[in-house]
């Protein structure tokens, strides 16, 4: 398949010039590297500007409701853990309404793939303050600037037992492809936080603002724990690339029932067992 | 008279010995034994010449009921459940209550159980036998005691403040029989346990096996000394010389004790489910507690969440790719599941969700029953969708609705709900009739590789096929937001355009047309005492069984009444009730809540208005006395 082969004929509604565009362009690269079927990936969000990625990409999606889009992934990934099971969405829909279920899926490693379009604002509700808007950063919910500390999502997920942790930027593209088909091709639940500039709420964090902010992470050594949390509290400038990775099971790989086989392969038990069960309640 | 009651002595205390050999010999045993049959001798004297004193009056019955009452933490549930057990295991049927309170230790909990040799309808409302472990049980519970009915309390125990008759008095000193065989004071209810089945009639080799069952994981000295214990309360209470309330032939069948969460979890195994996601609220827990702990011989896929809005999401993410998935909770995780039921609705997914309802509103009285989510269920969630309420009557009923309501889900492609209760979730019911051969229905499945693909196709009945991940030439996308035919959004670009109105209207149609037919075929058929009635009393759910006891005892009175027993709560066949209601004079709805939230719902539906409501929302159970006493008194 080539890369055009997994845009969908849906043509994308966001503004020109959001950094949605470049995340929707690495997924297809990173699709194309790893040769992903169609019929077996599922890509889940939840609601945002950029949740409505599923419907620009050729596969079978979910779009759900605002902060689930872990939990349904999760559900999806339960029921058939032979999909590649991708979840894409905003910083307000993963960071702030559905926090919790992100840090329990990568508590439970998961083989999920989470992709989040951090613009730090609320691009569909017309430019809120989100849960990673910087200290001081005015919005229309904050005219006076945000006061409190903004949730640090590579951290967070480093704390949280993620076992795999990146970060990419939109306007490089090839970059976060690369992060991108890692994270798919990691066995777990793998992060990969995205500045992807809102062109139209954000003013301050624009891709000049990222450009002269980032910087790559060269050299590091992925699988220190130590070492990743000390680059994710980086403050001066802010590191992409792969963080930290580590070779755990996956919760389907240790899960008795999902063991034996992907559970929609497992059918109905005999009546013979059901009957013997039955015995408990003579 | 003297040497009748003597032989009689003799018979005894050799059958106590006899029996008493196997479990154990020694000579401790051997004269506590001759102690209490000494005992025993002086107290059948007492008892049969002068008529009062330890001697049960009640003989050969229909029905026998027994209520246990303590403070948690006394292992009243366990003593109860080991009493139904051996009952079932007699050929009794049984059937049970349990009160409890959201405490893990004090407070005052109690256990109902009526057995009979007919099935039951219902937990009753008498008490034949009054079991005080804990003193307050007589002064709570005392009120309720039938005429004839008996005390069943460890003498030590009598607060000398209470004023009891005597005569009514079964004397048995748990603690201390407990404390001979055992270091651990809990073991007194095995001695009750032994205690209760003699004076039933349960036979000592069912006491033994349901011990041996309850212990199994105890090792072998706690289980010998449950026995010895038990045994040794049995023994006494054969020494009183007690007629047993059944006889022992009654005829062996078989017959199983579960509870409605317990039939709930084995419907859904029975269906195919092969995924709950819960997150632990009385009264629904012990659904996750019986499908964890056998999901590994059901290959079921069980998961506590983090939360509720968790276990939905997780649900519908899992019915999506195809598998038969359910949710449980109470009320309190219910509100925390509805934005994500619109969902379900929307993108349809079949999904069943079971609401076993408590006490409200908000943490209400977590382990009380309520029948008050009624209204919740019909509305929850924003905008409209189809959905269908079952609500279960009986165990037996959970069994087979919780199966319906998995083929129903996959037919209509909406979410399902049983709206349970405490009531029924947690009382156990003996149950005969379980069979494991309903039909799966899984709906209209689109097959693979064909050309342009409608996932939500507008169809004469509404209904689309579905595709599941992994099938070849059958994606899409299913959204949330409003969209086509082919789950295209016409929320954003296409929103107000003349295509985006057109797509909104005919989805909107396709969507809610689903259940037209299904509506259509609901009846209303009432159980009926006497032809030509002109009375009608109108339930839901758990309170069935109460309901046609009530009836019964108002045929007694030569009071008639027909009952509509509502399993399926939503939707209402408008055109079916109404003509139903119009051939009675009188129409009476009981409910478990405040307002009459079925009878409204009946009215919104037909026009037609309730003049009697019975309604009850203390959060104690429904009893068929109280049905009984109101219908009365309106009548009057
Ligand atoms: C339960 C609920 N609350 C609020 C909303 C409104 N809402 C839609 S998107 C959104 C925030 C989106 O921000 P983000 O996730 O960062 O996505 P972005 O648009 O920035 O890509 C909100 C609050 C909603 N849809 N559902
Ligand atoms: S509002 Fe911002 S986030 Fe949304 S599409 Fe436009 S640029 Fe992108
Ligand atoms: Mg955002």
């Amino acid at each position: 398949m080539n890369e055009i082969d997994y845009k969908s004929d849906v043509k994308p509604t966001w503004c020109p010039g959001c950094g949605d565009y470049g995340v929707l362009n690495s997924i297809i690269k990173a699709a194309k590297m790893l040769s992903l079927k169609p019929e077996n990936t599922v890509i889940v969000s939840g609601i945002g500007c950029s949740s409505n990625l599923p419907h620009f990409f050729n596969s079978y999606s979910l779009h759900s409701i605002h902060g689930r889009a872990v939990a349904v992934a999760e559900g999806i990934k339960f029921a058939n853990h032979e999909l590649n099971v991708i979840v894409t969405g905003g910083d307000g829909d993963g960071y702030g309404i559905g926090l919790n279920h992100m840090i329990h899926a990568m508590r439970r490693n998961v083989d999920i793939t989470y992709v989040v379009m951090d613009n730090e604002i609320y691009g569909l509700t017309t430019g809120q303050s989100s849960p990673t808007s910087m200290l001081g950063h005015k919005t229309k919910s904050t005219p006076f600037g945000v006061i409190e500390t903004p949730v640090n999502p590579i951290a967070q997920a480093l704390s949280a037992s993620a076992t795999y942790v990146a970060r990419g930027f939109s306007g490089d593209p090839g970059h976060l492809a690369e992060l991108i088909k890692g994270g798919i091709s990691h066995k777990g639940f793998a992060l990969i936080d995205v500045f992807s500039p809102c062109v139209t709420f954000n003013k301050i964090n624009t891709y000049d603002w990222f450009r002269k902010n980032i910087y790559k992470l060269e050299g590091n050594r992925t699988d220190d724990f130590t070492e990743a949390m000390k680059h994710a509290k980086e403050t001066e400038r802010l590191p992409i690339g792969l963080f930290y990775k580590t070779d755990t099971p996956t919760y389907e790989e240790r899960d008795l029932v999902l063991k034996k086989s992907p559970l929609i392969k497992q059918d109905r038990v005999d009546n013979n067992i059901l009957e013997k069960l039955m015995e408990e309640f003579a | 008279m003297i040497a009748i009651i003597f032989m009689q002595y003799v018979l005894c205390a050799w059958f106590q010995i006899n029996s008493i050999k196997p479990i154990f010999w020694d000579k401790e045993a051997f004269f506590h034994i001759l102690k209490y049959s000494l005992n025993s001798f002086i107290c059948c004297m007492y008892a049969d010449l002068l008529k009062t004193g330890g001697v049960l009056m009640v003989n050969s019955v229909k029905d026998f009921s027994i209520r246990l009452g303590g403070m948690a933490g006394d292992g009243v549930s366990s003593l109860g459940e080991m009493i139904s057990k051996a009952s079932v295991r007699m050929g009794l049927y049984t059937a049970t209550y349990n009160s409890y309170q959201s405490v893990i230790r004090g407070g005052h909990v109690w256990y109902q159980i009526k057995m009979g040799v007919e099935p039951l309808k219902s937990y009753g409302d008498s008490i034949d036998l009054l079991v005080c472990i804990t003193n307050d049980t007589l002064t709570y519970h005392m009120p309720y005691l039938n005429k004839e009915g008996r005390v069943l309390i460890d003498p030590m125990r009598i607060d000398p403040n209470i004023k009891v008759d005597e005569s009514r008095l079964v004397k048995v000193p748990f603690l201390d029989i407990a404390t001979k065989y055992s270091k651990n004071p809990i073991v007194q209810n095995t001695v009750i346990f032994g205690c209760v089945s003699r004076i039933t009639g349960i036979s000592w080799e069912v006491v033994e096996g349901v011990i041996r069952d309850n212990f199994i994981n105890k090792g072998d000295a706690i289980t010998n000394e449950n026995l010895k214990a038990s045994k040794a309360g049995y023994d006494l209470i054969l020494s009183y010389n007690i007629q047993p309330i059944f006889a022992d032939n009654i005829p062996p069948k078989k017959i199983f004790l579960m509870t409605g969460n317990d039939a709930i979890a084995l419907g859904a195994a029975a269906a195919g489910c092969k995924f709950l996601a819960q997150y632990p609220m009385t009264p629904a827990t012990s659904i996750l507690h019986w499908l964890s702990a056998h999901s590994n011989d059901l290959n079921i896929f069980v998961k506590q969440t983090e939360d509720e809005i968790a276990a939905i999401n997780m649900a519908i993410g899992a019915s999506y790719a195809g598998v038969r998935s359910m949710v449980a909770t109470s009320g309190g995780g219910f509100s925390l599941m509805v934005e994500a039921l619109g969902m379900a609705g929307m993108i349809e997914v079949p999904l069943v969700v079971v609401d076993s309802q408590r006490s409200g509103p908000s943490t209400g009285l977590p382990t009380k029953t309520e029948q008050a989510d009624l209204n919740m269920l019909v509305g929850a969630s924003q905008g409209e969708f189809p959905r269908i309420i079952l609500a279960p009557g009986s165990v037996e009923e959970a069994f087979y609705l919780t199966q319906n309501a998995f083929n129903l889900a996959d037919r209509y492609q909406v979410p399902v709900i049983i709206a349970s209760d405490l009531s029924l979730s947690e009382r156990y019911e003996s149950v005969t009739n379980i069979k494991f051969d309903m039909k799966i229905d899984r709906g209209a499945i689109a097959t693979e590789g064909e050309p342009d693909f409608k996932r939500y196709e507008y169809t004469a009945n509404g209904i689309s096929r579905r595709s599941f991940p992994g099938m070849v030439g059958t994606i899409h996308t299913a959204s949330s937001d409003e969209h086509d035919e082919y789950g295209k959004l016409v929320s954003d670009v296409l929103a107000g355009t003349p295509y985006g109105v057109s797509k909104r209207i005919e989805s909107m149609n396709k969507r809610m047309k689903k259940l037209e037919n299904f509506k259509k075929i609901i009846s209303y058929t009432p159980y009926s005492v006497k032809k030509d009635n002109n009375n009608l009393i109108i339930s839901w759910g758990s309170t069935k069984g109460v309901v046609r006891e009530a009836i019964e005892l108002l045929s007694k009175a030569n009071l008639f009444f027909d009952h509509l027993h509502m399993d399926v709560v939503w939707p209402i066949n408008g055109g079916a009730m109404l003509e139903l209601l119009k051939k009675y004079e009188n129409v009476y709805m009981v409910e478990m809540n405040y307002t009459g939230q079925l009878a409204k719902l009946i009215t919104s539906e037909t026009g037609y208005v309730f003049n009697h409501l019975m309604l009850k929302y203390d959060g104690e159970p429904l009893y068929p006395v109280e049905v009984y006493k109101h219908i009365r008194k309106v009548i009057s």
